[in-house]
């Protein structure tokens, strides 16, 4: 028998197409795993002591004043995004004095911290609140996140180059490339952390400053991001002025509602 | 003590269930004006989930303590039991109408918080205290994180 029995053929025909099959299958599946075991993510050292080196530069600023140009994703409750611009005026004297003026298309807030007492003003409504904090400007941001929830844009400029620089958070740090910020010539550089994705462009030479800063929220779907570019003043000498807040005659303060104490509804 | 007198101070003596009446019919009436406002010079009521990051390091959405007056991880749509429909911020000088008819058509209880204030309130001192008199309502206003809230309290005397 030259040919095999026709029911042979077909027999052989399926097996042929099933091992088709099956191969395009093993592929598929190779390939999913291919994409879920990404290669795992690189510290690389050079992102890192980039990242060490800044902070250590900010620490060393005895007083300096930054403003930042800031565009803030929000997210509807549809899930889609619209932005919103502002900025971030920052005047500093380490280790015990900060003033903050923020502002957006929808809000402006000034923030007094004199080594004791925060205090927060919402300048068209004059309406003001306070609340004592502790003596240095990284552990007062830290109480009033966590018993007052208030957050500072940019507060990370007081943590780069302490213990509580995030280092040990990152878990993907990457050199992106040479940029340029402002005329500036920077370094630009990205970090993974469980659940925020953070880039920063770091300027050339002996003043390593934070140019540039981008927050990604990954933990929302939409991925909203904060954008901030970064303008440095590190010669201005500050007094005791801009960190006293002293309250306009028609200036009111109200309670900071903690999270120990809610405002009594009596 | 108690200054100025408010001109709707004779609201605070009626029945609350009249109060709510009223309100109700005012919001009724608010609640027609935004389809015939068309696009005003002002800002629109935008609900967010303001749960963006602005830092790396600090972040007070990681309380667990979620009760209504620090909770700034959910929506601004603060109270969520009463559908209180709210802007992002208030520092406007002005109450979008749809926002007061939001507010007052829904039921007014004590303790509970709104990111606006209805039309027509009155500023009150009682004692050091500040208060915000609208109808027969009296709203207290605090700092909820940098925002400012106002919670519906008993009538401070």
């Amino acid at each position: 028998m030259s040919h095999p029995a026709p029911a042979f053929r077909a027999l052989r025909s399926l097996r042929i197409a099933l091992s088709g099959a099956t191969s395009a299958l093993a592929f598929a599946i190779g390939a999913q795993s291919a994409f879920a075991q990404a290669p795992a993510p690189v510290r690389e050292p050079e992102a890192l002591e980039a990242l060490a080196a800044m902070g250590k530069y900010l620490r060393s600023l005895k007083q300096f004043a930054v403003h930042a140009d800031t565009t803030s994703d929000q997210v509807l409750e549809n899930g889609q995004k619209v932005q919103f611009a502002g900025t971030v005026d920052y005047k500093v004297r380490q280790p015990d004095r900060l003033r903050a003026d923020v502002r957006t298309d929808r809000v402006h807030r000034q923030f007094f911290y004199d080594g004791a007492t925060l205090t927060q003003y919402a300048p068209k409504l004059k309406l003001y609140g306070a609340a004592k904090v502790p003596a240095t400007i990284d552990a007062a941001l830290q109480l009033a996140a966590d018993k007052l929830d208030i957050t500072l844009p940019l507060a990370d400029m007081f943590y780069w180059g302490t213990p509580k620089s995030g280092a040990d958070a990152i878990l993907a740090a990457t050199f992106v490339g040479k940029a340029m910020v402002g005329g500036v010539d920077c370094d630009h550089y990205a970090f993974r952390q469980a659940d925020v994705d953070w880039q920063v462009w770091i300027a050339h030479g002996e003043k390593p400053l934070p140019m540039k800063l981008v927050v990604t929220t990954r933990e929302e779907p939409s991925q909203p991001q904060f954008v901030s570019v970064l303008k440095w003043d590190t010669k201005s000498v500050f007094g005791e002025m801009p960190f006293r807040f002293s309250a306009p005659k028609d200036a009111r303060r109200i309670p900071i509602a903690s999270a120990d104490a809610p405002v009594a509804s009596k | 003590m108690t200054a100025p007198v408010p001109p709707n101070q004779e609201n605070a003596m009626k029945p609350p269930r009249i109060r709510l009446a009223a309100c109700l019919a005012v919001a009724a009436v608010l609640a027609t004006a935004p389809a015939l406002a068309g696009p005003a010079n002002r800002d629109r009521d935008v609900k967010v989930k303001n749960n963006t990051r602005t830092n790396v390091n600090v972040d007070s959405r990681k309380n667990t303590n979620v009760n209504v007056n620090s909770n700034r991880n959910t929506n601004v749509n603060v109270n969520t039991n009463r559908n209180v429909h709210v802007d992002v911020d208030v520092d406007r000088n002005y109450h979008p109408i749809a926002t007061a008819a939001a507010v007052t058509a829904t039921a007014i209880v004590v303790g509970s918080m709104v990111r606006t204030l209805p039309p027509n309130c009155t500023q009150m001192m009682v004692g050091n205290v500040m208060y915000q008199q609208c109808g027969g309502y009296w709203y207290q206003p605090q700092y909820s994180g940098s925002s400012v809230t106002y919670v519906v309290v008993n009538p401070p005397r």
